[in-house]
């Protein structure tokens, strides 16, 4: 049973958030500005928070900014903005993770559930177990060749492990089609590089959240593809 | 400091007082100085000097006085009353007890003593140094004048008329010349006569020789002592007094030097300050100043000859120092006026000459204001006629007035260039460029000034425009920000709704349209912004090389479900080798995914859709084509406009800025797109200029 504090100063967005996480078996919390949010926080044990960012008074912004001087609750932003520079700012500012809105109400919940997994159960760190990679949520210990994502294990196909194997040994580094393919096809690439693109893309859909809008496994337009470092 | 002494008003009037002082006792000591130099410092004594020269001859002059007398008493046996008083007051003038100046007249023929005032004394030994001298006096030695000539037509030769000593005429031919010849007159061989008055008869001359000089030392009182009296007492003062005229002088300079450097500044003041007299006309000052120096130095004049005659009385000192002063005054107030004038660069425009030349000039010029153009130019050529006419009277202006008029001409044509090339500059898109009008010809200047307002009203308009663009894009995203709130309200009840059992299928089919509207118009507002953000420029590009086969690649990994879903089949041909494109990759992924999510949605199910990348001449071109499930009918370029989409019912899902936003982020990038309809085919190409490969695929 994990307490949720809602802020948004919209009551039916915070109305329909509650339903959603109600459902899902959370408690809930709500507040209609940042000053409220800082006072439940005090008052109650809070496991997440979610947090819109344009509010009156206090904004989301400057209320994480002051939620973060003492705490390391997971706080996910809502914001109608969707310039880069606003989410970037966002993360900067302490939140864990950021929805825009209009938001896929689903996905919401898929992102609160990975951020409670990694705040409880994972507690932020993995065991130092040497033959495990991982990276942010993602735990792949090749010995038991399995996969898992912020704690729920994912089943892939060989060539989908293959492909996030090479993409975990080297963090940050971009792959191009062909030498992804030329590395787990164990061939050379004769321009069937679509299967590549296509394989990345399933991958994607079992380990992000939103696949359009990767989180690890980031696409390089032009130039290939990387896992993001976390 | 340095200005504070030169600005002070106190210690500048007493400059001035002491500056007209200095001036004046300089001019008296450095003239004095001078006019005794020669006399005193050249001269070995007084038996040197010019006074002692001058005493000389004037005695020399009463000598030859006294000689010309005695010869004519000798002469005539006796003199005129008058003539017997002068010669006898000569011979006292010249008497031994009343000067020391010796003299004796001899006859230069015998060398016979005529008078003298050596009493018995050897000239040598009586004087200083001897000085000679001759004289000559002649008698009636105007008197053949009286003779006169005639012409005998006959024998063709003057005929001689002597007129004797009786009286009597006597006629001469040159056939008797003896009594002529008595007379000084001989016939020259041909038609008249010459005169020679040496051997006329009627003439006498005599010739004395003087001999003088001056006694040393002097035994009586007379000039020659006076004379030697002030000269040793010059000798003796004259370094001083020079002294004097130095010092003075040099004071003079310096006190000027400081009168200019403060001239025109005043305490607290920045700049030059005129003052009234600085404001007067320089020519009429200078006019002004020419009379009152005439009238001081008229005045000075009668002083100075005054003072050279006589003796300096007080009432003589006091006038020349007046005088004195007030010419140093003229002087001095001119000099500093011109100084303060040259300061304030108004010696050329503070003159009446130049007042009256402007008065004219700006007439002439509101006069013909008001002629029209052609009229004036006919005006400038008759008088450049008329310069013309005037110089060729005096040949030589004849380059310098053509010369001027062809520099005139040049300076025309420049300011005209200078006219055009502004003309260029803000029609060249730099509305901003601003004609530098100074010192332009007035039609010009006109032109050249309502040019630069053109300029102004354009880049006033161009940066209205500007704003205006601005704003609307950012009112588009506050109207799309302010949308997503409710808009999220919506998506997340109609999906509760979705999720509550409704039994009544009308209502679940109503549901499945306010859901699929709603996402419809979660698409719209993204659309909206970014449309609104690339057509402005306001987004960021972060250029990078990158591969367009490996990016279309990717494109089509993440359409591939799609597309096999709407039973697409893309094909691509591309170059074996990488084509590579200097653009950010997340623009143009968002150019490919709206061009393929078009595909999507438009094209005819079951065909195939023609991806090709081309390197054609510098540009890596991709054309994606495909086969529309509707008919066309609306022109390419009309389907880049936002909202346009290529079928009127507006029924399918899409915004229709998909090809807006396209078109807008690949010239942002400083590509180019083109779309193309024949018939069902639809053809969109993206172009942007090849670069070089990199040499190391990073990794």
């Amino acid at each position: 049973m994990y307490n949720i504090l809602i802020c948004d100063d919209d009551k039916d967005i915070v109305a329909a958030l509650e339903i959603y996480l109600t459902s899902e078996g959370y408690r809930t919390l709500k507040a209609y500005d940042g000053l409220e949010a800082l006072r439940l926080a005090e008052e109650h044990p809070v496991d997440l928070i979610l947090m819109d960012i344009m509010m009156p008074g206090l904004d989301g912004i400057r209320t994480t900014a002051k939620l973060r001087e003492s705490r390391n609750v997971p706080i996910i932003l809502l914001t109608a903005k969707s310039e880069d520079s606003d989410k970037v700012l966002g993360l900067n500012i302490g939140a864990d993770d950021y929805v825009t809105k209009p938001f896929n109400p689903i996905e919401l919940i898929a992102r609160v559930k990975s951020q409670l997994r990694r705040y409880t159960t994972l507690g932020g760190r993995p065991g130092a177990d040497s033959a495990a990679l991982t990276n942010g949520g993602i735990v792949l210990d090749d010995t038991a060749k399995s996969v898992s994502v912020d704690g729920e294990a994912v089943s892939l196909t060989p060539l989908e492990y293959n492909i996030l194997l090479l993409l975990m040994k080297h963090p940050g580094r971009v792959f191009s089609t062909s030498q992804i393919y030329e590395q787990v096809w164990n061939d050379p690439s004769l321009g069937s590089e679509n299967t590549v693109a296509v394989h990345i893309r399933h991958l994607r859909e079992k380990i992000e959240i939103d696949p359009a809008n990767p989180r690890y496994i980031k696409v390089v337009w032009g130039l290939g593809y990387k896992m993001e470092k976390i | 400091m340095k200005k504070q002494l030169r600005t002070n008003p106190v210690l500048k009037a007493v400059a001035v007082i002491l500056l007209l002082v200095l001036a004046a006792g300089g001019f008296w000591a450095s003239l004095f100085t001078l006019y005794k130099w020669d006399d005193i410092w050249t001269g070995a004594g007084y038996y040197d000097s010019n006074n002692y020269y001058a005493n000389l001859y004037n005695r020399l002059g009463q000598v030859q006085e006294l000689a010309r007398l005695t010869q004519e008493k000798a002469w005539d046996g006796g003199l005129s009353y008058l003539d017997q008083q002068r010669l006898e007051n000569l011979k006292e003038m010249l008497a031994p007890e009343k000067t020391n100046f010796r003299f004796q007249l001899l006859d230069n023929a015998t060398g016979e003593l005529v008078y003298g005032n050596l009493k018995g004394w050897p000239m040598g030994e009586s004087v200083y140094r001897v000085h000679t001298d001759a004289m000559g006096f002649t008698r009636n030695g105007g008197e053949r004048r009286e003779d006169y000539m005639s012409w005998d037509g006959e024998q063709e030769y003057y005929l001689l008329h002597l007129v004797l000593p009786d009286g009597s005429t006597k006629v001469c031919t040159p056939e008797e010349t003896q009594l002529a010849a008595q007379y000084g007159w001989f016939f020259d061989g041909g038609y008249s006569w010459e005169y020679d008055s040496s051997r006329d008869s009627r003439v006498v001359s005599v010739e004395f020789a003087v001999e003088y000089g001056v006694t040393n030392p002097t035994t009586v009182e007379d000039e020659f002592t006076q004379g030697a009296q002030e000269y040793l007492e010059y000798a003796q003062y004259l370094p001083a007094i020079a002294l004097l005229a130095l010092v003075l002088d040099a004071a003079a300079v310096l006190l000027f030097v400081f009168l200019c450097l403060g001239a025109g500044r005043r305490r607290e003041r920045e700049g030059v300050v005129l003052n009234g007299f600085d404001r007067i006309p320089l020519d009429a000052l200078a006019i002004l100043e020419f009379f009152a120096l005439a009238l001081l130095l008229n005045a000075g004049d009668s002083m100075a000859w005054a003072f050279n005659t006589m003796s300096l009385t007080p009432d003589l000192a006091a006038g020349l120092s007046v005088i004195s002063l007030g010419i140093a005054g003229c002087v001095e107030a001119f000099l500093l006026t011109l100084v303060v004038r040259i300061k304030a660069g108004t010696v050329g425009s503070n003159t009446l000459v130049w007042m009256l030349c402007k008065v004219i000039y700006k007439g002439c010029r509101r006069i013909s204001a008001s002629w029209p153009l052609t009229g004036r130019m006919v005006g400038w050529f008759l008088l450049y006629l008329l310069g013309t006419f005037l110089t060729a009277l005096t040949v030589f202006l004849i380059p310098v007035y053509q010369g001027v008029v062809l520099w005139l001409l040049c300076r025309w044509t420049i300011q005209w260039k200078r006219v055009r090339t502004g003309t260029e500059q803000i029609t060249g898109g730099n509305p901003e460029y601003k004609i530098d009008t100074e010192k332009m010809y007035r039609d010009l200047k006109i032109h050249a000034e309502q040019l630069n307002n053109l300029g102004s009203a354009i880049s006033t308009a161009v940066d209205e425009r500007m704003k205006s663009e601005r704003f609307k894009a950012e009112l588009i995203t506050n109207v799309s920000h302010d949308l997503k709130t409710p808009l999220t309200s919506i998506i997340n009840y109609v999906d509760l709704l979705k999720k509550e059992e409704i039994s009544d299928p009308k209502a679940a089919e109503y549901i499945e349209v306010l859901d699929r509207k709603s996402q419809r118009l979660k698409k719209l507002t993204e659309d909206l912004v970014e449309a609104s953000k690339a057509s402005t420029g306001s987004l960021s590009v972060n250029r990078e090389r990158l591969g367009v086969v490996q990016l279309v690649q990717q494109a089509l990994g993440e359409f591939e479900e799609k597309f096999a879903r709407s039973c697409l089949t893309p094909v691509l041909t591309a170059p074996a080798e990488e084509a590579y494109v200097e653009a950010d990759g997340r623009h143009l992924w968002r150019i490919i995914d709206n061009l393929l999510s078009n595909c999507n949605k438009y094209a005819l199910e079951g065909t195939r859709i023609y991806l090709d990348v081309i390197k054609w001449e510098g540009q890596v071109t991709l054309s994606v084509k495909n086969i529309s499930r509707q008919q066309l009918n609306i022109p390419a370029e009309q389907l880049m406009e936002r909202f346009v989409r290529g079928e009127e019912s507006r029924s399918t899902e899409g915004s229709g800025l998909g090809l807006s936003i396209a078109r807008s982020l690949a010239e942002l990038q400083g590509g180019t797109f083109r779309l193309d309809v024949d018939g069902d085919l639809f053809k969109a190409a993206v172009s942007f200029p090849e670069s070089e490969a990199p040499t190391q695929i990073e990794a």
